[in-house]
């Protein structure tokens, strides 16, 4: 008994000490972000079982899985609207278990949603807007008494990334009747107005056809290889994921079954068997 | 042309009223009626401060603390009362709306058990204005409750925390995910709660209008419910419109009583009936506002107005 009561603040010291050493280690070796450990459960329901990954700056990776392996609580867990039951999340050399999304948008994360949310009480170049990261212009003492100076700053900067996606023709049009493939793009535009340093796509293809799905990947390429940002895309698409990303986690019942470069993740017995039915 | 500026002075007044409860609904999904006690606070509040010798100055200083006051209660309320039954149903956050309403009534009462003579500055003073008369606190009414209510559409809609505030009022995890702070958001809404609230209040209050007296303010509160119906609690346009609406219909037929009561009867004969009945202050007052709030649910459709809130 006296043992346990002297062991614990030990553990909670080397714990502390731990942490640092942990976080310097992932810094020097370039970690952007890193799952350790998670587990996730609703209800009686194992949604996430011992997931433990790194993520380097500027990779590129895909997440793979049938419906119901896994693949949108892990999104939500890395972006921080779901905080798991067990293990460590590790994001900007700190521990980010327990901080919200907004903590992690404030460091420079952004999440393109798989329906795309589209603010209708706002124009397009708006509802781009809304991605900025926060600013001066942002309070009410400055909303109040130079209301249109970051406005404005904050507005052409909007405009210059909807080029970017090939959205500049909407200026002002209402999004209420605008086309899926559109609505994806400005929500694409909107997270890169965040200047992200890491990028979560959930289903970026789902609902567009080819040229579509192929116009999103080169500006998510382009994006990225430009700004050597961190990417994270959660897809059922295989050719996406080969278009976008240099590996692959393959998840099945909440548990990782393969991690590593593309083409071999996708060449794995257990990927085929349980996931693509045959041989990519 | 005195129905119309009264029309106007009691329109600007619901819109008042109105914006500060769809804005409410907006952000936290639920009618938020206990916003109505606030506007009842103002008045006895200021009346407590102040007296008929008070210089506008010190009339204005009081109001503007009032105010600081208003927004600070509705942040403790709102955080301190709302937060532990977050999880529960739109219906039950209304009921515990209502009860908050009355508390605060009830504490009105205990505080000034004798009521309370809001007395400002303006008094009863008329001014005429290309040879009409009107009334000075009508006129100071419309010019402040324009000045606010357009002042809150240019934050809503040209700036950036305007443009966050409506973002997050349509999809909270959305805007969470880029940043939003849902601290940030209830704050901003206490604020524009207790500017707004406590300047409908004591307008509402203010001797020489028609509508003079601290106990008439939660009436009036009350028929403000009429343009957030029509509104669906979520359009602020509509909300604003409707406004003016339901007050021009108000002031119009309570103007024309008379011949409101003759088409009645003549109406009421036309089926051989008879009848001794005579149509009141009150038909205008308490009928009509809500009867263009249930005709407006009936024959305005659903798709013309955005119902993005997130009840």
């Amino acid at each position: 008994m006296e043992t346990a009561m002297s062991d614990e603040p030990l553990d909670k010291a080397v714990e502390l000490v731990e942490t640092p050493r942990e976080t310097q280690e992932q810094e020097r070796r370039g970690i952007g972000f890193a799952l350790k450990g998670v587990e996730v459960s609703y209800s009686g329901v194992q949604a996430l079982k011992n997931i433990s990954f790194e993520i380097s700056s500027g990779e590129r990776v895909g997440i793979i899985g049938n419906n119901g392996a896994g693949k949108s609580t892990l999104c939500d867990v890395i972006s921080g609207l779901i905080k798991p039951n067990v293990g460590k999340v590790t994001y900007a050399q700190a521990d980010a278990t327990r901080k919200s999304a907004i903590w992690r948008a404030q460091k420079g994360m952004r999440r393109v949603f798989q329906h795309p949310v589209y603010f209708e009480d706002l124009s397009i170049v708006e509802n781009v807007m809304i991605g900025s990261p926060p600013s001066r212009g942002d309070g009410i003492v400055s909303s109040l008494l130079f209301p249109r100076l970051f406005y404005k700053e904050q507005r052409e900067t909007a405009i210059r990334i909807m080029e970017y996606c090939n959205i500049a023709e909407n200026d002002n049009h209402s999004g209420v009747n605008l086309p899926y493939a559109t609505k994806k793009r400005i929500e694409l535009a909107r997270a890169l107005m965040g200047n992200p340093k890491i990028l979560v796509l959930d289903e970026p293809a789902a609902a567009m056809d080819e040229e579509e799905r192929a116009q999103y990947c080169q500006v998510v390429i382009d994006y990225v290889e430009t700004f050597s940002t961190t990417l994270i895309v959660v897809e059922h698409d295989v050719e996406v994921i080969k278009t976008l990303c240099k590996r692959a986690i393959a998840l099945d019942a909440g548990e990782i079954i393969a991690d590593g470069e593309v083409i071999p993740v996708l060449r794995n017995d257990k990927v085929i068997d349980l996931y693509l039915g045959k041989r990519v | 042309m005195s129905v119309l500026v009264t029309s106007l002075a009691l329109g600007s007044l619901y819109c008042l009223i109105a914006v500060v409860l769809v804005l409410h609904f907006k952000v936290s999904g639920f009618l938020n009626i206990g916003v109505l006690g606030y506007i009842a606070l103002a008045p006895y509040l200021v009346a407590s401060f102040t007296s008929e010798h008070s210089s506008i100055f010190i009339f204005l200083a009081v109001c503007l603390g009032i105010m600081f006051f208003i927004s600070l209660l509705s942040f403790v309320i709102d955080f301190g009362l709302f937060k532990p039954i977050s999880r529960l149903s739109s219906a039950m956050k209304v009921i515990v709306s209502i009860s908050v309403l009355f508390i605060t009534l009830t504490f009105i009462d205990i505080i000034w058990p004798s009521g309370a003579n809001l007395e400002t500055p303006v008094g009863t003073k008329s001014i005429s204005i290309f040879s009409i008369d009107l009334l000075l606190i009508d006129a100071i009414t419309l010019f402040v409750a324009f000045i606010v209510v357009f002042g809150l559409f240019f934050i809503l809609s040209k700036t950036i925390m305007g443009n966050r505030l409506l973002a997050f009022a349509q999809d909270q995890q959305t805007a969470r995910a880029y940043g939003v702070s849902p601290l940030y958001v209830k704050f901003l809404i206490s604020v524009f709660t207790g500017v707004m609230a406590s300047l409908a209040g004591i307008l509402l209050a203010s001797p020489g209008s028609p509508r003079v007296g601290v106990t008439s303010v939660i009436f009036y509160s009350l028929i403000a419910l009429s343009p957030v119906i029509i509104a669906r609690h979520s359009d602020l346009l509509i909300c604003f419109i409707s406004s003016f609406l339901v007050a021009f219909v108000q002031i119009f037929s309570s103007a024309n009583i008379n011949s409101i009561n003759e088409g009645f009867h003549g109406i009421v004969s036309n089926f051989g009936l008879s009848t001794a009945i005579t149509l009141g202050p009150t038909f205008a007052d308490r009928f009509v506002p809500f009867a263009i709030a249930l005709l407006a649910l009936i024959i305005i459709p659903s798709r013309w107005i955005r119902d993005d809130a997130n009840g």
